[in-house]
């Protein structure tokens, strides 16, 4: 029993685009405590992905998470490649990452966009969503339908880049310059921006390392981790990029380095098309990959995702595991909603913290609670609890 | 009441509700009130509160967790009201059928008026079923489905 | 203020807006190879059951041939399909091929039923 007043913002809300409950503790105008219950968007993919053929699974793995598609496919097919330790072709790999730079700028313009709806100002809103539409018909140029791309398979992809389709790339990628900096000016200048996002969200970097928050929400505080500098996949050892990180800690950070790692994907996008090498697309595997297990990740524009496979020789996986970066940076989202010291939360503030995260909550819905119905009882596990129960034999 | 059909008609309130799906037919359903395809034209509104809307919109598969409270949705709504499903998870369970959690689609659940096939379907096929379900409403004429009200618990 | 002259530009500019369905059909841009509805032609069909193999959605399903020249064939259920385009992708004959009809909606699911 917490003392103080107790405010439910429930699945359906206003606020919320995603099904899922937030429980705070309110003393006056100040947030003391934040519950997340999640587990509405629970439709239980991993158990489902056990009974399907690799090929069957990959539209399914596709909607674990429709805004960043791109990244979880690729996730899927980079693991079963590994399973059978082959090399896909080189063009392969820079369509594969033309795609998913694509994927990223969408992502995060949109992102800008819900983030200025938050904080009330909609003409930021339908301004960036205007301008979104240009790299949704390039998408659907490239791939056949404006969200679900369905353009990976396991061994390649499934279609090329033509020439006509290279001048319009060329050509929307530098109307999407000149957009994005006209949009970074805003977001430093507005003074009405600003004040509503400076200090807002506060995550420092001892605290980021402390919940190992991923993304964005970790780059904003100055840590420069990235899984396309760390751990390069694809074609990201030989296309250059920068890591971006900012040092302010807040939502405003986190905004400015979601605009200039969109400048960062426009760069890489024509880097690609300047030095695309020529050959096949696609390179037929057998049906059913040698036994053995798999891991891969891929940095999504939410941050980092980390996919698990095991295969018994069938042509099923036999376990299939996703951890999603919004469940990564679940518990930094608890952090920052909760006051302390000389950082205080307000009530108005609660839904453009909930949007800074970047929240896919569909995408991080495996959460687990244990039911007796015979003793009735149910009870959770927390992190302590978990790891022992793990490590016990 | 030919007044009060056309007006009913010409001005669909919106409330929308996820239940849980991949989330791309909802940046569809955003993106169809965005400058380029703007369903505020027909006098659609996107309104928070399921009490003051007409039209439900729901997308995603429909999963034991999330049953319960898009019945209490539904029956919060005041008649006249109309149920829209967008997207194949919401018609039939989509990619998602055969897992455990899963119903086989929205109308097991509540009554649904139009269907709108795709997945994602495009801003122009959200904006073609809209469009479709308000003709529908002008031939259902001059008695539209109206009951007494219910007491909800 | 960094907004305020980009709100008075927008006011002299063109509309955005399309003026869909009733007017403006033409500016929507279709391009070549969008994943709309599966088309279907019997008289290519050989019968492989290759298409229920990838499907990821049960939306094939193989019945009896009426017209007995091949083991059997496929009826789709669209209310089902995802639009992934893999049975076009691997179908041996191109009996399969996605048409660019995205203006699907209706009032009945057991209409979506393409034999």
């Amino acid at each position: 029993m917490s003392d103080g007043f107790q405010i439910i913002v429930g699945p359906q809300h206003p606020a919320l685009k995603e099904p899922e409950s937030f429980t705070f503790t309110v003393d006056g105008e100040n947030v003391v405590k934040a519950e997340v219950r999640i587990g509405y968007a629970h439709k239980g993919i991993e158990k489902l992905a056990e009974t399907k053929t690799y090929i069957q699974n990959i539209p399914l793995v596709e909607r674990i998470c429709g805004i960043c598609n791109v990244a979880h496919t690729l996730c899927y097919c980079q693991n079963i490649e590994y399973l059978y330790g082959k090399e896909i072709p080189r063009r392969a790999e820079y369509l594969r990452v033309i795609i998913e730079e694509l994927n990223r700028i969408h992502s995060h313009l949109l992102w800008v966009g819900v983030a200025g709806h938050e904080v009330g100002f909609d003409t930021l809103f339908m301004l960036v969503w205007r301008d979104r539409e240009v790299v949704m018909d390039l998408i659907e140029a490239m791939t056949g339908n404006r969200v679900s791309t369905a353009l990976m398979t396991v061994g390649g992809v499934r279609r090329d880049v033509t020439p006509e389709l290279e001048q319009k790339l060329r050509k929307g990628m530098d109307i999407l310059e000149e957009r994005t900096k006209y949009y970074r000016k805003v977001v430093l200048d507005e003074r009405s921006l600003l004040q509503r996002l400076i200090g807002v969200g506060r995550l420092t970097s001892a605290e980021v390392v402390e919940h190992s928050a991923v993304g964005p929400t970790a780059r904003a505080s100055g840590i420069k981790s990235d899984v396309r500098s760390d751990d390069p996949y694809a074609a990201h050892d030989e296309v250059p990029f920068n890591v971006i990180s900012y040092d302010s800690c807040d939502l405003f950070g986190r905004t400015v380095v979601r605009v200039d790692e969109t400048f960062e994907a426009i760069n890489q996008v024509r880097y690609c098309l300047d030095h695309m090498p020529s050959g096949p697309i696609r390179m037929r595997l057998p049906n059913t990959p040698p036994r053995g297990e798999a891991v891969s990740r891929v940095e999504a524009p939410r941050g980092e995702d980390i996919h698990y496979v095991r295969s018994n020789g069938t042509d099923k996986p036999e376990r299939y595991k996703i951890r999603a970066p919004t469940l990564g940076n679940l518990s930094a989202l608890v952090e920052m909603l909760t006051s302390k010291g000389d950082y205080q939360v307000r009530i108005a503030d609660i839904p453009v913290i909930l949007a800074g995260i970047d929240p896919c909550m569909c995408c991080m819905d495996r959460s687990v609670r244990f039911v007796e119905p015979a003793k009735d009882r149910e009870w959770m596990l927390d992190w302590e609890q978990l790891k022992q129960y793990s490590r016990r034999n | 009441m030919g007044l009060v059909n056309w007006a009913r008609r010409k001005s669909p309130w919106l409330v929308h509700f996820n239940t849980g799906g991949c989330n791309a037919c909802d940046i569809e359903v955003l993106a169809a009130l965005m400058p380029r395809y703007d369903l505020e034209r027909f006098g659609a509104v996107l309104k928070g509160s399921p009490r003051h809307a007409d039209v439900l919109v729901v997308t995603g598969p429909v999963n034991m967790q999330i049953r319960d409270r898009i019945i209490r949705i539904y029956e919060q709504m005041a008649s006249p009201k109309f149920v829209v499903s967008v997207g194949n998870c919401c018609n039939s369970s989509g990619v998602y059928r055969g897992a455990y959690q899963v119903y086989p689609g929205l109308d097991s659940v509540i009554p649904v008026d139009a269907y709108i096939y795709g997945c994602p379907p495009k801003p122009e096929a959200i904006i073609n079923g809209v469009a479709a379900l308000l003709g529908k409403i002008k031939e259902m004429g001059q008695t539209p489905k109206e009951t007494s009200p219910q007491v909800t618990a | 203020m960094a907004m305020t002259p980009e709100v008075y530009r927008n006011l002299f500019k063109k509309r955005a807006t399309i003026l869909y369905p009733f007017k403006e059909r033409e500016l929507i841009p279709i391009p070549k190879g969008l994943r709309g509805k599966p088309s279907f032609d019997l008289q290519k069909c050989i019968g492989c059951s290759m298409c229920l193999r990838v499907c990821p959605s049960e939306t094939i399903e193989m019945i009896d041939d009426e017209e007995g020249k091949r083991p059997k064939r496929p009826i789709f259920r669209i209310d089902r399909c995802t639009f992934c385009a893999q049975c076009e992708d691997v179908c041996p004959t191109h009996a399969i091929v996605m048409s660019n009809n995205f203006e699907l909606a209706g009032f009945d699911r057991k209409q979506m039923l393409l034999k």
